[in-house]
């Protein structure tokens, strides 16, 4: 059955073009320390130099090597991202399977994951950050909080579809417990909404930390990020244009990958959504 | 009627009031004592001990939440920290700029997506299609600030036909008001676009195979006709769920658009207030979005109503 999913997705055209950019930024990533200078290193006699043999993107205002700030901001990024998304996809999966078969825990969680749900993200998180303070644990948290709503409440959807199942009654009729109905039933039913989620999840964890950081906000301000460097292509856009273009490039081929991914996955995974 | 606004309004209240709880536990859970990192580093004693006690922090929990939910009932958030002014007056100053932009955002999202979505879905698998719907994707996966600062770039530095940044109301002129929130709604509203480009095709596609296109069809009907009665009609209907959901992801990415051309509404208040850490205008910013929010919801399940005969509350 997965193995058959997996031939499926590789025959997509869509999906493999997006984990290609994506499998091109992980490996940037993971290689920043070898294809990169230190990212630390500042060197005020070659700030805003253009791009060259020496610095393949440039140098940005305080003289620091801009291809080895994206490499290291891919890093802060997909680090990052892969937390959150960890973390909210378990979490947001654990409560989505019990929300979908107990009804008084569904009556609780989705009162509260209604309220998350609606209310625009990336305002929360800016609020909780200034609530809490900054930090990465800060960031993360926050993140992972406005997301688990929404995998809470795709697997949610799936948990009570499986529930309906003839077979589902009636293994219980033939005297199931709850438990062996969950792990046996519900919660592998669950698994593919959830994976379509985890590319959602992560793409916009990448975008909500661009942004944050590109406010300020979150990130220690030395930390390479692509929303710092941004940040800073404000003021310098006119004399040096390529802090304020390799950075957004390298943050559209991150989300491109993952959204053109995550459409590939929810054509195998989760076709009945798919294909409406 | 009045029965059913009573029940959708219960139904929206975990919107404000999950989002104003949140922040409530979240400054009582957070680590180390936040009236001393409001105070700053230089504060004394006494000072930290003020700043506590203007925040309600030095009751027991449960007084500090009955005391709180007593003021935000009454709307009450109380003064700046930082300005001898009120919050509620803060906010709802600010707001105007956003709820503007928001409008402005929205007209451009509004003008472009759903258009070429129709389009694009009657055409399928056309060239048309095809290069709106990678350009959507490549627009979903475009950052609204990035192409803020693009646009800067190219309208603003290159070209010089938009300033770069600010704002002037509407009331003192017109013109110029759109000719300084020209950069931001577009930017903004562009992205969103490219949701609701997605949304409209979608949406086109559905109806494509309903009967009652069917049935359009084999009366004769010319395909052109078919199109603007029936599939046009069928698709724009759930839209109108679809612009209150982007309204309030416009509304978050305004707070973002913003700060680029330091346009002086919500978003500014709220980052001054994050990076400050004031938290009364924090909860104050948290609770108007929300409240807007529901509104907006709220009008558009009445609208739908109007546009739908079939449905009737």
């Amino acid at each position: 059955m997965l193995r058959q999913r997996f031939q499926d997705l590789v025959r997509d055209r869509t999906a493999m073009a997006g984990a290609a950019l994506l499998g091109l930024m992980i490996a940037l990533a993971v290689l920043a320390p070898l294809l990169g200078g230190d990212p630390y290193r500042v060197d005020p006699t070659i700030t805003l130099r253009p791009p060259s043999a020496s610095h393949w993107f440039g140098t940005d205002e305080k003289g620091r090597d801009l291809w080895t700030m994206v490499v290291h901001g891919a890093r802060t990024s997909l680090a990052i991202g892969a937390v959150t998304t960890a973390l909210a996809v378990v979490t947001g999966y654990v409560l989505g399977v019990a929300c979908g078969y107990f009804r008084w825990v569904d009556a609780v969680v989705m009162r509260v994951v209604d309220g998350l749900m609606s209310f625009p993200s990336i305002v929360l998180v800016i609020s909780l950050v200034g609530v809490l303070g900054d930090g990465v644990a800060t960031m993360i948290t926050g993140l992972t909080v406005v997301l688990i709503p929404m995998v809470t409440r795709v697997v949610r959807g799936a948990a009570l579809a499986v529930k309906a199942m003839p077979m589902v009654e009636s293994t219980r009729s033939l005297g199931s417990r709850t438990s062996w109905v969950l792990l046996r039933y519900v919660a592998p039913e669950a698994l593919s909404v959830t994976i379509v989620q985890a590319a959602l999840a992560f793409s916009v964890t990448v975008l909500s930390v661009a942004a944050l950081s590109f406010l300020g906000i979150g990130l220690p301000p030395d930390v390479p990020s692509w929303g710092t460097s941004l940040s800073a292509a404000q003021q310098y856009f006119y004399s040096a244009w390529w802090i304020g273009v390799f950075p957004g490039l390298a943050i559209v081929t991150t989300v491109l990958g993952l959204v053109l991914l995550g459409d590939g996955l929810r054509d195998v995974f989760d076709p009945r959504s798919a294909r409406k | 009627m009045t029965n059913y606004l009573l029940k959708r309004l219960g139904a929206l209240l975990p919107t404000v009031a999950v989002p104003m709880v949140l922040l409530f536990v979240m400054l009582r859970l957070a680590p180390g004592d936040p009236a001393a990192a409001i105070a700053g580093d230089s504060a004394t004693t006494e000072e930290i001990a003020e700043v506590r006690g203007r925040l309600g922090l030095d009751a027991s929990l449960w007084d500090q939440f009955l005391g709180w939910l007593g003021r935000v009932v009454r709307l009450d958030f109380g003064d700046s920290l930082f300005a001898e002014l009120r919050v509620s007056g803060l906010v709802f100053e600010h707001a105007q700029v956003t709820v503007q932009l928001t409008v402005l955002a929205l007209t451009v999202a509004l003008l472009i997506g759903p258009f070429l979505g129709i389009a694009a879905g009657t055409r399928r698998h056309g060239l048309l299609d095809r290069v709106l719907v990678f350009g959507s994707s490549i627009g979903i996966a475009v950052p609204s600030f990035w192409l803020a600062v693009l646009l800067i770039a190219v309208f603003g530095v290159v070209w010089q036909v938009f300033p770069v940044a600010g704002y002037v109301p509407f009331s003192e002129d017109p013109v110029l008001f759109l000719h300084h929130l020209a950069l931001p709604a577009i930017s903004l509203g562009l992205v969103e676009a490219a949701t609701l480009f997605r949304y409209s095709r979608a949406g086109v596609l559905d109806s494509l195979h309903q009967p009652f296109v069917t049935t359009a069809r084999s009366m004769g009907l010319p395909e052109r006709m078919v199109i603007r009665k029936y599939v046009f009609r069928a698709a724009v209907v759930p839209m109108v769920t679809v612009v209150g959901l982007t309204t309030g992801s416009l509304m978050g990415g305004a707070v973002v658009t913003e700060s680029v051309f330091s346009v002086p509404g919500l978003g500014q208040l709220l980052l001054t207030a994050v990076q400050r850490r004031d938290y009364p205008v924090i909860e104050g910013c948290i609770f108007f979005i929300a409240v807007v929010y529901v509104l907006l919801n709220l009008l558009i399940d009445l609208l739908y109503s109007l546009l739908d005969p079939r449905i009737r509350y």
